[in-house]
């Protein structure tokens, strides 16, 4: 069903299908296809779903759209061309959206100006910034081309005159598929193209188009959906990527802190100043502010011509800087993740990662921003930091010059999603449960939705759990259980699916602004939380003093000159991938053995080093864990070197945690990383024998332990408040009355709290846990890890050496980043009520 | 573990939200909010009706313990400030039913009662403004009154526990000094106010905005019973001394 394109079809038959205006337009202009083109636009035109996955700069773009455009014209020509919707184009981001707009007025224009035709082929644009009138005016003329987001093409679904316009369809293209579909954009997405599909008589051409990503068949059946085919186009091969791992220390672990910025910070002017244009890419926020502020600093040259860009800047500050950018003004950009999808942002000649990106897809999509041309190389260079950076590093670079990707993860059976849906659907008309049920399972990711989730979901939105009176301000459905039928209650229900439709929850960002009132950007809430009058932080590439805070804003100064007292922020840290986590154990691995029999010839010195240090230790690889137990600064440390993904490690870690507080009876804090974790405890309290820290690793319970180590942690509440908004439990928008994020925060943690004792089943909360385990967790690898420690497939050594080896430093230089709860509330309580009274002493 | 602790001379704080009075053979419990999820429920909160049944039981345990004559509810029985809603003509119904058994009942008028005086006469309850007992004037305290010595609530005081890590727990709380006692709320949902982080204009109450209230003792209820955490101004020196180390 899903196959690889394996034609390439040549220039003329290509011509032979195009309308001649396209064809001569199309020859003057660029006289030959692309690779991309040659493989897809003959099927796309022969009605072909196609997954296409090109490098920049390859012609992506046309090859979607011109065969549309092309029997477009011909209709144009003969005074056939409709008032309704032939080609419908979902991107995930607005920017993206004017980009295309332009990019498919420009073609048009020029072949109008060569060729007079009459009817004129509309292109529109519907996004949340679309206006009023706008809108009406698509109504009565519908764009014959409608450009918009997952969240407005839902909207557009229930809208009862628009959604006509949509009835004929005729191609449906999806960019940057790859980045909706390992998220809930993506799942809300897949079952608004089932929707607007089921009523259709003949189903639209699916064309989606995609970076670099694996496995490539997953994400076709992402696009089509259950039971239909699929042909893929790949030809990232075709570029040529050049990457190099560079340290810019001679000694990566005696350097002294200030001589290896230093040094960090002459490589990075080396490398921007013999490029023309550089694009830097930082894992965090903080880390991009704080390379712009040091290059700055560092360089007079560059004070106007580098610059931030990263989600917490204001749009217009982004806009700016895209702007700037593509006007070839600033020599170099540093950014998180906010330039890695496909804005046009012009000519970039250089890619720095600064640190590792984590994962082998991203560094291919990170790098394949530069080199515009297909023929061009894309150029990218990591910079590394520290030993456990290097070693990483060049695993990774290996791996991507062998083009091994890591696996995609695409949400499975989001039940937040569905209720949405759910919800939209009953607006539309009244279904029989097992109509609807077929509709929702042929989107991929609830192909294998159990039935009983979909009746609960039924039962919850139409307050079947309550009496009922209670029903009808609960009920957002009806739902006769037995005749197997539901609708839609009530007139309010359709505003309030308008008003509060969409996957992305609301930022918990504080707005910071600078007095009197200049907006500046936005600082998460636990940031905002730690600072005090006085501290000087770094926000947008420009230093501020912290003045007061008031609500969910909070006053900042200027202070050009002051050095940051606030270091970094808390980080949204990247996670490594499981597959390269799986590659560096065995690089490990191979490493030693390669040492040991003296054939170290090839490797880089500086990981012969460390490799030699930590072998007077043990050197933990794909087959053997190592856990040291030592005390140090009055804890005793457990640390575990668990090299799994970050995301199974999470997991791994706060299961155990939790197993060792229950064992002995203690507050266990937790620090994590992406190669392992550290268990501490205060040193008075009794050591762990070795059997115990064996018997951490047993399958059994698993996710029930995981459950309950979540127990109240902030990140539980916080999902839920999410999931709770996602699923219309709390209405950011109820009759025009916004409620505030705080606001939305309180009635979560109230309505947890009451869910959780009236019904543990209930499916906002069952689908926090599964989003937890599931997405931002990794529980089905931690429980494959876990499970080959107990077939003896991995074994484990214990060391008691009594200091720490050096691959652990890493993990104990992170500090303690949750903590386990004691699961006895109560001694908890009185153990925290002694610490207070303690403080109060000293303070007296 | 400590349950109850007499705060004034035959005044008795207890664990059980409530304070007891042997002497006269009085409860008095404050701030149930009754019908607060019909509330939430307008705003868009799909929030599944909770309180009643937890009160009920909580309040027949204390009648069970105590036995009491009186029980005199110290204002904001309910909570919509508008009309009535069905929930709470339904719930406050039940509850006074529970109370009614045999004892008297006094309601207080809190801020929030503006419509409660109509379903209260269908129930032969009294309701006044305040009540006096001895030296002591009970009072809801969203307005400032005369008397030396006050109990009042409307505030519903808790204090943050933060420890180390950032974890954080939140306990209600009594807070009082010689003349003024604050009662903790009687409802499991209401928040309230933080004292550990608060400022003066931080208070709901105009009295407790002119009293020095980092001088109040705080009296906090918890799973493990009652615990004494000395004064507000203790606690908040304590907060920022550690908040400096982090």
């Amino acid at each position: 069903m899903i196959e690889y394109a394996k034609q390439e079809y040549s220039d003329d038959e290509i011509y032979s299908i195009l309308a001649p205006e396209v064809r001569e337009w199309f020859r003057k202009k660029y006289g030959t296809f692309t690779p991309p083109q040659k493989y897809a636009l003959k099927e796309i035109h022969d009605g072909k779903n196609t997954l296409i996955s090109s490098p920049t700069g390859s012609g992506k773009t046309l090859s979607a759209f011109l065969a549309a455009i092309s029997e477009l014209l011909m209709l144009a020509k003969k005074g056939k061309l409709e008032d309704r919707i032939y080609v419908l184009y979902i991107s995930p981001l607005k920017a993206l959206n004017n980009d295309i707009e332009r990019n498919l007025e420009e073609p048009l224009q020029e072949i109008y100006s060569m060729h007079d035709i009459e009817d004129k082929i509309r292109i529109g644009v519907r996004t949340g910034d679309t206006t009023q009138k706008e809108r009406q005016q698509q109504a009565r003329k519908p764009p014959h081309i409608f450009i918009t987001t997952p969240e407005s093409l839902s909207i557009v679904l229930n809208a009862p005159k628009f959604s006509q316009k949509l009835r004929e369809v005729k191609w449906v293209i999806v960019d940057e598929i790859h980045s909706l579909a390992e998220n809930k954009r993506g799942t809300h997405l897949s079952l608004s193209l089932e929707r607007l599909c089921h009523p259709m008589k003949k189903k639209p051409i699916r064309i989606g188009l995609s970076a670099t990503i694996s496995p490539m068949e997953q994400i076709a059946k992402f696009l089509v959906g259950r039971g239909r085919k699929c042909l893929i186009v790949d030809v990232n091969f075709l570029k040529k990527v050049d990457i190099k791992v560079i340290s810019p220390v001679g000694s990566l672990i005696y350097a002294p802190a200030s001589e290896s910025s230093d040094a960090l910070y002459k490589k990075l002017d080396e490398l921007i100043s013999s490029h023309r244009t550089t694009l830097i890419f930082t894992n965090t926020r903080s880390a991009t502010e704080r390379v712009v502020f040091n290059l700055k600093k560092r360089f007079e040259k560059y004070e106007n011509s580098i610059e931030a860009h990263h989600g917490s800047l204001s749009r217009e500050v982004r806009i700016e800087v895209e702007e700037r950018l593509k006007k070839g003004e600033l020599k170099c950009v540093v950014s998180s993740t906010s330039l890695e999808l496909g804005i046009d942002i012009g000519y970039i000649d250089l890619v720095i990662l600064l640190g590792s990106p984590k994962s082998v897809t991203r560094a291919l999509q990170r790098i394949g921003r530069s080199g515009h041309f297909l023929h061009e190389v894309s150029r990218g260079r990591i910079v590394v930091l520290d030993r456990d950076d290097l070693v990483e590093c060049t695993v990774l670079a290996r791996e991507a010059k062998r083009g091994r990707l890591d696996r995609v993860h695409i949400p499975r059976n989001a039940l937040d999603v569905l209720a949405q849906h759910i919800v939209g659907m009953a607006i539309e008309k009244r279904w029989e449960v097992d109509e609807a049920l077929k509709v929702v399972k042929r989107a991929y990711p609830y192909t294998a939705l159990p039935e009983k989730d979909f009746t609960n979901l039924l039962k919850y939105l139409s307050g079947g759990h309550e009496e009922l009176e209670g029903r009808k301000i609960y009920g957002k459905i009806w739902f006769d259980e037995k005749e197997r039928i539901f609708g839609r209650r009530g007139k309010m229900v359709r505003p309030i699916y308008y008003l509060n439709i969409g996957t992305i929850p609301d930022e918990v960002g504080i707005r910071v602004y600078s007095l009197p009132k200049r907006y500046v950007g936005k600082v998460e809430e636990p940031f905002a939380e730690r600072l005090k009058k006085g501290d000087i932080f770094v926000l947008a590439g420009k230093t501020y003093e912290f003045i007061k805070s008031k609500g969910m804003r909070i006053y900042v100064a200027p202070r050009p000159e002051a050095a940051p007292t606030i270091p970094s922020w808390f980080s949204e840290q990247l996670p490594l991938s499981y597959d390269l986590a799986m590659q560096i154990g065995a690089f490990r691995r191979e490493t030693e053995k390669a040492i040991k029999e003296g054939n170290a010839g090839s490797i880089h010195p500086e990981i012969r080093e460390y490799f030699e240090e930590q072998m007077h230790f043990s050197v933990p690889n794909d087959r053997k864990i190592v856990v040291e137990n030592f005390i140090r600064d009055g804890y005793r440390h457990l640390v575990f070197h668990t090299l799994v993904g970050r995301k199974a490690n999470d997991a791994i870690a706060r299961v155990f945690a939790y197993r060792l507080s229950k064992m002995k009876g203690l507050n266990v804090k937790l620090a994590i990383n992406d190669n392992g974790f550290d268990m501490m405890y205060s040193s008075k309290k009794r050591d762990v024998e070795n059997e115990e820290i064996l018997s951490l690793f047993s399958s059994h319970n698993l996710r029930a332990h995981l459950k309950d180590a979540l127990g109240n942690t902030e990140m539980l509440k916080r999902r839920f408040r999410h999931v709770a908004t996602r699923s219309f439990m709390i209405l950011k928008n109820y009759l025009g009355h916004e409620m505030s994020v705080s606001r939305q925060q309180r009635n979560a943690s109230m309505l947890f709290k009451v869910v959780k004792e009236i019904d543990p089943d209930f499916p906002a909360l069952k689908e926090t846990y599964r989003e937890i385990m599931e997405d931002a967790m990794d529980i089905e690898n931690a429980e494959d890890f876990v499970k080959k420690v107990e077939e003896g497939k991995i074994k484990v050594q214990i060391l008691r050496k009594g200091l720490p080896s050096p691959f652990s430093f890493n993990i104990l230089a992170m500090g303690s980043t949750d903590v386990v709860l004691m699961e006895d509330r109560k001694m908890l309580v009185q153990e925290m009520h002694r610490e207070m009274m303690e403080a109060i002493g000293n303070e007296e | 573990m400590k349950s109850e602790m007499e705060i004034w001379d035959g005044l008795i704080a207890t664990d059980r939200y409530c304070i007891y009075m042997p002497e006269e053979n009085t409860v008095i419990i404050s701030d149930l909010h009754l019908g607060y999820e019909g509330v939430l429920r307008m705003e868009g909160v799909a929030m599944p009706r909770y309180q009643e049944k937890v009160i009920i039981e909580k309040l027949e345990n204390i009648i069970e313990e105590y036995d009491p004559e009186k029980i005199i509810v110290n204002g904001d029985f309910k909570h919509n400030f508008g009309r009535n809603l069905r929930q709470e003509w339904q719930e406050v119904g039940n509850v006074l039913n529970t109370l009614r058994r045999k004892r008297e009942v006094i309601l207080i008028r809190g801020n929030h009662d503006n419509f409660l005086k109509t379903i209260a006469s269908k129930f032969d309850v009294r309701m006044v403004n305040k009540y006096d007992m001895g030296s002591i004037v009970f009072a809801h305290g969203h307005r400032d009154f005369e008397g030396d010595k006050k109990v009042i609530a409307h505030e519903h005081p808790s204090i943050k526990l933060r420890d180390k890590v950032g974890a954080t727990i939140s306990l209600p709380c009594y807070l009082f000094s010689d003349e003024i006692i604050v009662m903790p709320a009687f409802s499991p949902l209401a928040s309230g106010t933080d004292v550990s982080s608060a400022d003066a204009d931080d208070y709901l109450s105009p009295i407790l905005k002119r009293h020095n209230v980092d001088k109040f003792r705080v009296l906090a209820i918890s799973d493990a019973g009652l615990l004494d955490f000395s004064t507000v101004g203790n606690m908040k020196k304590a907060n920022c001394h550690r908040n400096s180390f982090r």
